[in-house]
Formats: structure tokens, sequence, C-alpha cells
């Protein structure tokens, strides 16, 4: 018994001889237990390995360590459309050691949705800044008889109910673009779910469904192929990748904008100088040449917006997803 | 003629002394974690993708590629050593592998389930060089109607094989599909079956119910009888398979390996289809059927070669449709839309290097995987004489990390827990788990392929029959149901079955 914890307090002092050790290696400077950072740095991914918001983190992590001198941990809480990963992240000490790298999703789409949140998505989070903002392309059968969205528009007029597409999930930013067009265009077209846009890929080049919305860098080479044609990209102004495809409100929907977005947030009271520590690192970090080529040919542009700015683009698209749910009906009861 | 051309350019690329290097870590850590419980190749590829941004695409890719089918292989060796199957697929390899290894076989059992594999990939590798692009036309031909046929007959044929009655088999394949729906429905969002617990909300894993059916069930029912427990260790015999096992297994490897060459063609469903597929039909056309639930080497055999070739064929549509069949595939699409290659139809002529270096890698990675487990054997069927009282306690805990290292949650671990103690109870009842596992994996598949065609169809049910694939499969559904029902047939499928009892 005596040496028992005799042996646990000896594990325990070389345990923490070993941890400085390796803090001081990390740092490369002498760090005290008062500055930020004075241990790993985990970033928690609200999905399983392999979506948007995982592969950013892996591509970021290298560097943040560099610039934080702290090891970054990318971490996977898996679970309810994100909602278990961020609920992690709002809970955590706030001291800047626990951030979560997230997607609209689970802040400003799911609180609309109808299930009750364990954290509140605008005042449990202080935003850092947000990282990369992409678009999905609608993209047609290459049978359709047509060749610009403003003719499928017309078509859909002349035979309501006829057309169908394929999304990636419901109450997904795809699925949600495609309900906004239906709502705008004024036309009628089934929505068929499909267990991610890997799934409906297939269903689109096979005329199973007429269109589909999705990632750009997904569907290029089926464009480049011939068996899909582009129709329109869902943002404000057209993407560099696809320059030719015009956007939706070219085609004749004026007003329409639908697009994603991934941002690291960390949880609220952190700090102003962690923050301020945290945000010059993925400032920075968005800097790099290495980073900005794996992003862009992820089909995706690199934003770094300050605080403030990304605050405000989460308030507005709160409110944004939150009228178009209402009006489309989509939560549950 | 384009054959050759291709497959030489194919093994010019992973016969560079870096290819082979990453294809040998890639197989031999997959081999590794394959034989840890639970920690999966998923978590592993996640945490080595960082590595491989700064590879050359072909590296990265054949290492990736590597751990994935290392991993699979490593998972076949615990189901056959303990009862714990490291992936859907080795489900069907417990049933008589764990047999074996209890009558001591566990070597021969072993060095089958690698030399299977290793003929199913060089046949799978001819396969994709002769037919790559034809297969992915193939891929196309399914849609919803057609899935939803296939997996029906599947359920059928499995429930209706099994010992017992077919109403038993039935019985189990639905309640599986009742656990398989749990969590988030896809058509609408509403949550099922959830009781309002977080960690029900994304349904249920599959590793949570394998290592709780099967290995934690076992464990329980080993507690049982005090004395007999380490009887089966202690005659751990030859180590390598006997010539009449060769001889039973030659045909079976053949028959797996076509069953799951083309099976993997169907992205998500195929690979675990693929192996239950083969096990059943070995049964079917064996002499000695009665033989099979009691350490079968063909019930090694077959399984282990189709799900090995469906691994292989899987990679086609991944390749040229982007479509992941699996979690890690979607993992390793990530990993090449980094590289800036995006999976499509052009992948073949734009990136031969990376397609025909990753095909020519595999029949390097089955030959290293040969070379590395063959010897390993040994050493396998050594730890089984690790006394009881120190080996499965190790296993449970080993799981039991495992299964929390998937989402990082400990809700599942008390459901494996669950799942053990129902297992118990279904072994206690004897009613088989086979059924339950394949309406758990297909379920949700069938479900929502079902829902889907008939959105499509705007509600007219005719779809299911008006479509010649899948009024084939449903055909064939329908006369399984009919021979079973039939009193002369079912009564001498019980006297068969009785015979082997």
């Amino acid at each position: 018994m005596k040496n028992g914890a005799f042996g646990a307090a000896c594990a325990r002092t070389f345990a923490l001889a070993a941890l400085s050790a390796i803090i001081g290696l990390g740092a490369g400077t002498a760090a005290s237990a008062q500055t930020y950072p004075n241990q790993p740095i985990r970033v928690i991914v609200g999905f399983p390995p392999g979506g948007a918001a995982d592969l950013l983190a892996r591509v970021l992590a290298p560097h943040l360590q560099q610039e934080l001198g702290q090891p970054v941990i990318v971490e996977n809480r898996p679970g309810a459309q994100g909602r278990v990963g961020a609920d992690s992240v709002a809970k955590a000490k706030p001291d800047g050691h626990t951030i979560l790298m997230s997607t609209e999703g689970a802040l400003v789409i799911t609180p609309h949705m109808g299930e009750a949140l364990p954290y509140d998505p605008l005042k449990d989070f202080a935003p850092i800044s947000q990282v990369v903002g992409f678009a999905p392309v609608i993209v047609a059968n290459a049978s359709l008889e047509a060749d610009t969205l403003a003719d499928f528009i017309a078509l859909a007029k002349k035979n309501p109910g006829k057309y169908s597409y394929g999304h990636s999930g419901i109450g997904g930013p795809n699925h949600l673009a495609m309900e906004l067009l239906k709502e705008m265009a004024g036309i009628d077209i089934a929505a068929i779910p499909y267990q991610g846009t890997g799934a409906a890929i297939p269903a689109v080049i096979s005329n199973e469904v007429s269109l589909l919305a999705g990632a750009i860098p997904a569907l290029t080479p089926h464009i480049t192929a011939k068996s899909l044609k582009p129709l329109a990209v869902t943002s404000s102004e057209r993407i560099s990748s696809v320059p030719d495809v015009p956007t939706v409100a070219e085609s004749g929907v004026a007003g329409y904008e639908m697009s994603s977005w991934v941002g690291l947030l960390a949880p609220a009271g952190t700090p102003d100088d962690v923050m301020e520590t945290l945000h010059a690192a993925i400032a920075k970090t968005l800097k790099n040449p290495q980073v900005i080529k794996s992003i862009e040919q992820g089909g995706q542009t690199v934003v770094g917006s300050t605080p403030d700015a990304f605050m405000k683009r989460i308030t507005g698209d709160y409110e944004k997803y939150g009228a178009l749910i209402k009006s489309l009906g989509l939560a549950q009861k | 003629m384009d054959l050759f051309g291709n497959l030489s350019l194919g093994f010019g690329v992973a016969f560079s002394f870096d290819n082979l290097l990453f294809c040998f870590v890639g197989v031999t850590l997959g081999t590794f974690i394959g034989v840890l419980p639970g920690v999966g190749p998923l978590v592993t590829i996640a945490l080595l993708l960082p590595l491989t941004f700064s590879l050359p695409p072909e590296g990265a890719m054949i290492m990736l590629a590597g751990i994935y089918y290392g991993a699979a292989y490593g998972g076949s060796t615990t189901a056959i050593l303990v009862n714990l199957p490291g992936e859907s697929s080795s489900v069907v390899t417990c049933i008589d592998g764990y047999q074996m290894a209890r009558q001591g076989r566990a070597g021969s059992a072993l060095a089958i389930a690698a030399v299977g594999s290793f003929i199913a990939g060089c046949i799978g590798t001819i396969l994709i060089a002769l037919f790559g692009p034809p297969i992915t036309r193939l891929a196309l031909q399914f849609g919803a109607p057609e899935y939803f046929s296939l997996m029906l007959m599947a359920l059928i044929l499995t429930a209706s094989l099994v010992r017992g009655s077919v109403l038993q088999g039935i019985g189990m394949a639905l309640l599986g599909v009742m656990f398989g729906l749990i969590g988030m429905d896809v058509n609408s969002g509403a949550l099922r079956y959830t009781f309002n617990i977080t960690g029900l909300a994304d349904g249920v894993e599959f590793a949570v119910v394998a290592m709780g059916f099967f290995a934690f069930a076992e464990i329980i029912s080993n507690l049982e009888h005090d004395r007999q427990r380490e009887v089966f260790v202690n005659k751990v015999s030859s180590l390598m398979p006997t010539r009449e096992d060769m001889r039973r297994s030659i045909g079976a490897i053949l028959r797996g390996t076509g069953i799951g060459a083309f099976f993997g063609i169907l992205p998500g469903a195929g690979q675990t289809i693929s192996s239950f597929a083969a096990y059943m039909f070995e049964k079917k056309v064996s002499r000695r059927p009665e033989a099979f639930g009691q350490g079968a080497v063909e019930g090694v055999a077959a399984p282990e070669a189709a799900n090995n070739a469906a691994a292989q064929t899987a990679f086609i549509p991944t390749l040229t449709l982007g479509i992941p069949g699996s979690a890690t595939m979607a993992l390793m699409l990530g990993a090449l839309m980094i590289q800036g290659i995006a999976p499509g139809p052009q992948i073949m002529t734009d990136h031969p290097r990376l397609f025909w270096g990753l095909i020519a890698s595999m029949w390097i990675g089955n030959a290293l995987l040969v070379v590395l487990n063959l010897p390993l054997i040994g050493l396998w069927t050594r730890m089984l004489k690790i006394p009881y009282r120190w080996l499965y306690p190790g296993i449970l805990v080993l799981s039991c990390i495992g299964i929390f290292s998937i989402n990082n949650s400990t809700t599942d671990v008390l459901l494996a827990a669950l799942f053990g103690v129902l297992g118990y109870v279904f072994m206690k009842l004897s009613c088989e788990p086979a059924p339950f596992v394949l309406g758990f994996i297909l379920g949700p598949m069938l479900e929502e392929n079902f829902r889907r065609a008939m959105l499509l169809s705007r509600g007219d049910p005719g779809t299911f029959i008006s479509n010649p694939i899948s009024a084939g499969f449903l055909l064939v559904s329908a006369v399984v149901i009919v021979a079973m029902i039939t009193p002369s047939i079912r009564r001498k499928k019980d006297l068969a079955i009785d015979e082997s009892a």
C-alpha cells in the first residue's frame, strides 16, 4: 500500500518532469504555467475523419503547431451532425486549449430544425476566424433538355412534379440551397435524399435524378467527361475553378445566394490575449502558400476573417437560415 | 495489348524502391492495427493523413491502401483466434474459423485465409486490368430498386439457410434491421428509437455490435464452464494446412473470388454481402453441408477470398465515380483531393501512373501479407496459450479502448456491454447471430433504397417488378421462400442439419 503510493508519486513526478521537458522543447523557450499555450491544443471536429472540416483541420494543424509552439491535435467527436463536438467545446474550459473547427451546420442550421440544443450557438462561442468559404455547383444529367438554369426553370414550370434532384442529406447546405431555389423560382421538383454527395453522383449520371447540388471538386471530373453538365453555382459571384459557370442570380433568380463556411471558434469567455494569439496564428497559417494550395485544390477559398467579421457572418446566417427553414416547414415537431 | 501495357506501367511504378517501402509500411501497420480489437483503419489513416500531404500521390495512396487491406486481413486473424470480427466482412469468418481454432487448427485456418486472400488478390488484379471501364458501367446499372431487391434477396437467403427454423432466422434478421434503424432518419431527419440519448442519434456502430455479439458473448459463455475453458488451447497442433485442407479449399477460394469480385462493384453493401454470399453458396454446393459451422475449412476459405476480391474491385467505383464504399474509402478520397486529384472517369487516362500503380501495388501488398503472415501464424497461435485469466481480460480492455476510440464516446462502450449480454442470451436460446448482423448492416440501406425507389416512382411499387434486374432478384427471393415453406424440402433441410448435430 505504502509502496504503491510512493510508486505513484514517483510516476507523477517523472511524468511532470517529462511533460515539462516536452513543453520546453516544443516552445523553444522556458514556458511558465501562466503563458498561453502551456499544454497541447485540441481542435475538436464534430464529424468523422474525411469531411470538409476534418480535412481542413488536418491541413492546418502542423502549421498551427509551429506558430503556437505546442502540439495541435485534431480530435473527432462525431455525432448529431456536429452538435456533439460543438457542445463539448461550448462546455470546455475557456483557456484556448480546446477549440472548435465547425461548419455552419451545428451553429446556424440545426438550431432551427426543432431539436433541443444543449448549447447556445450565438452566446457560447467566441469566433476566432472564418477559415474558408465554398459553394456548391448545380449539375444536371447530360441528357436533360435544358442547357442553362433558366431553360430548366422554364421546363420545370411546364412539367410540375416531373423532375427530381438529389441532395447529400436533409437540412444540409446542399439541400437548403436547392429548396431556396425551388421557392424563389417557383418550381416543383422532388427532393431525393442520399447519404452524401458521393452516393448521389451515380444517381445523376444514370439519370435516376435530373439534378444535383454538390461540392465542385467532386463534380468537376464528371463535368469534364461530359457525363454531367453544370447549370449554375449558388454563390453570389462566379467561382475561379469553374469560371464559365454562371451564378444562380445571373440565371434569372435575382437576389439568390447560398454559400458555406468552415471556421474556428473558442469557448465564450476565453481571455482576450489568448484570442489574439489564436487569431494571429491562424491568420499567419492562412498566408502560407502550401496551405493555400491545399485548400484551393479542395475547391475552397481561403478567407481568414477577423473575429468581428466572423461573428457578423454567423449572426447573419443564423437569421437567414432560420427564416428559410421556417418558410419551408422543415423543422421537426 | 493494352492489358500488358497498363500492368507493366503499374508494376514499374509499384516496384520502385520508395513505393515498395510505402506498401510494406502500409500492410505491416495495417496488419497490426487490424489485430488490435476496435482500432480500425479509419483512425489509423486519419492520424497518418498529414504525413501523406508531402508524399507523391502514388506513394500516399499505395501506403493508405496497404493499411486498408492489411487491416482487413488482421481483422480476420482475430476473428479466427478469439471470435472477434474486426470488420463487417469478417463476421462470416468467425463462424468456422473460430471453431477451427477451438479444435486446435488455428494455424491451418490462418494459413488458408492468407492463401485464399492472395489467390483472390491475384485474380482480382487481372479482372480489374481486363474489365476496369465496363465495371464502372455495370455499377451505374444499379439504382434504388435494384439495390433494394438485391438486399432483400441477401437477407432472405441468409435467414433461410441457418440452422433451426426459417421463422427464427427471419425473426433474427428483422430484429437486426430494427437495431440498424436506430438514429436519424435519412428522409425526414427525425430521430428514431433514440430515447433522447445523444450517443444514439447517429445509430449504433457496427464494431459495437460485432464485439458485443461475438467476443463479449463468447467470453461470458466461457465463464460458465469452469474447467474446460483451456482445453482447446492446449492442442494447437498443425500450423500449416494439410493436403486435405488445401484440396477442399481451392474450389471454395475460386468460387469465393468470383462472387466477391462481382459484389465488390456495388458500393456500400458489396463487401459485406460478398462474404455472406460466398459462405452461403459454398454451403449450398458442398457435399458435406453439415460440416459448416463445425470448423469447415471451406467456410473460412470462401468468405476470405470473397472479401479480398471485393475489397479490390471496390476500388473501381471509388476511383472512377468517386463513390466511397465505406468511411475509410471516403477518407482516402479526401487524401486524393488534397493532392489535387479528383476521382472521376478520367482518372485512368489522366493519372495512369497512380491508377495502375495502385492496382499493381495491391497485388504486391497481397504477396507481402502472405510473406508477413505465414511466419506470424506461429506467434498468433502461441498467443492462445496465454492463460485464459490473462488473455480474456486483456481482450476485454483492449476492445473497450478500441470502441471508445471510434467516436470518443462512452455510450458506445456501455452499448457493447449490453450487446454482449444480448448475444449471450441469443446463444443460450440457440438463435444464430449471422442473420441479425446482416440485418443490422443491410436494414438501413434496405429502407433507404426502398423509400428512394418509391419517391422516384411517385409512390408506384410496380417499379420493383418493371425493372428487369430488380425483378430477377425478387423472383429468386420468392422461389426461396416457397421452397422453404414446402414441407418436403423443409424436411430434407432439417434432416441434413440434424445429421450434423
